[in-house]
């Protein structure tokens, strides 16, 4: 049997449309990781990286990339989507979404699609993404209580595994429920 | 009867020596190839120029490679009637020749109905063989 070799991104979308010198109660780190509002689906977000494959790599890229493209997991409340997409042709995938400059949608906000992992296997993917989480979350309790740089924003945008041993990671009790809303796969 | 020694080898006149190579190279990979298109066109008495030539190249490009094919480096070597010969990297060659042979043609001359289609007539990562293959047609009839 032929297995056939995928790769999985996790992708966060970034907001950049802020007002620049605003000092409110809301940390900038969760300001730029807001959530997403308004009407993005998965199928939304598919079409809006098909067409950027068109546009950027024609008639050839979009038939490569057609087969294997799926949103494996959309979490509007976190702005982090999972896609999977063949081994051979996930860079064409990647440039897309450098490309693409706002949300797929009819007027949609600017924003930025960041790919922070890229995996073969799925499990890791996940895992990858409660990590990034917890770490979000310390990193904006750090900024609230007014630490100019602190070890879990450094991990952030590091991905170091050591750094993040460093931290000692507070015993939290929402993780489960990252992983169980937005829960999207192949039917 | 004593049989005559054989004649000492060393004692016969001294051999040229044989040719030597000085350097010996293999060119493995070329930097660039090399296509022969050709126009095919109902019309008799089209001619080709340059800018037509190119601009349905980046068409040819753009529908089956996007924006990166259009982007892609083409030379322009020679275009003579309805023939031209362009020059593209050699990583590309695959790619272009695809583009080329896979566009439906376009029409030009604004408002005209004229259809413009190229065709290949071959490519190949070296130039001396793809001119020297030009006549090949009229000798095999």
């Amino acid at each position: 049997m032929v297995r056939l070799k995928d790769r999985y991104l996790l992708v966060n979308i970034v907001y950049t449309d802020l007002p620049t010198g605003q000092k409110g109660p809301v940390p900038d780190l969760l300001l730029y990781n807001q959530p997403t509002i308004g009407e993005l689906r998965p199928q939304t977000i598919l079409k809006g990286i098909r067409s950027q494959v068109n546009a950027l790599f024609g008639d050839c890229g979009s038939g490569s990339v057609e087969r294997s493209l799926q949103v494996k997991y959309l979490s509007t409340a976190t702005s982090t989507f999972i896609l999977r997409i063949s081994r051979a042709h996930y860079r064409l995938v990647w440039a897309a979404l450098t490309f693409m400059d706002r949300l797929p949608v009819k007027d949609g906000r600017p924003c930025v699609f960041r790919v922070v992992r890229v995996s073969g296997t799925i499990r890791k993917v996940e895992e990858e993404a409660i990590r990034r989480a917890k770490l979000l979350v310390l990193a904006a309790k750090d900024e609230m209580a007014g630490k100019a740089s602190s070890d879990a924003l450094n991990a952030l945008f590091r991905g170091d595994k050591d750094s993040v041993r460093n931290l000692a990671l507070v015993n939290d009790d929402h993780d489960d429920a990252e992983m169980d809303e937005g829960e999207v796969s192949d039917g | 009867m004593d049989l005559d020694p054989p004649t000492n080898p060393s004692s016969s006149t001294p051999k040229t020596p044989k040719s030597q190579t000085l350097s010996q190279t293999t060119i493995r990979s070329p930097p660039f190839s090399y296509a022969h298109l050709s126009l095919v066109t109902p019309s008799s008495s089209s001619q080709l120029d340059t800018l037509t030539a190119r601009h349905y190249l980046t068409a040819a490009l753009r529908q089956f490679l996007g924006d990166t094919g259009a982007s892609m480096a083409i030379d322009m070597l020679l275009v003579k009637g309805a023939e031209c010969w362009v020059r593209v990297p050699r990583e590309d060659l695959a790619g272009f020749a695809a583009a080329v042979t896979a566009y439906p043609g376009h029409k030009v001359g604004g408002g005209e109905e004229e259809e413009m289609l190229m065709r290949v007539v071959g490519c190949g990562d070296w130039l001396g063989a793809l001119v020297g293959r030009e006549g090949e047609g009229e000798v095999w009839g």
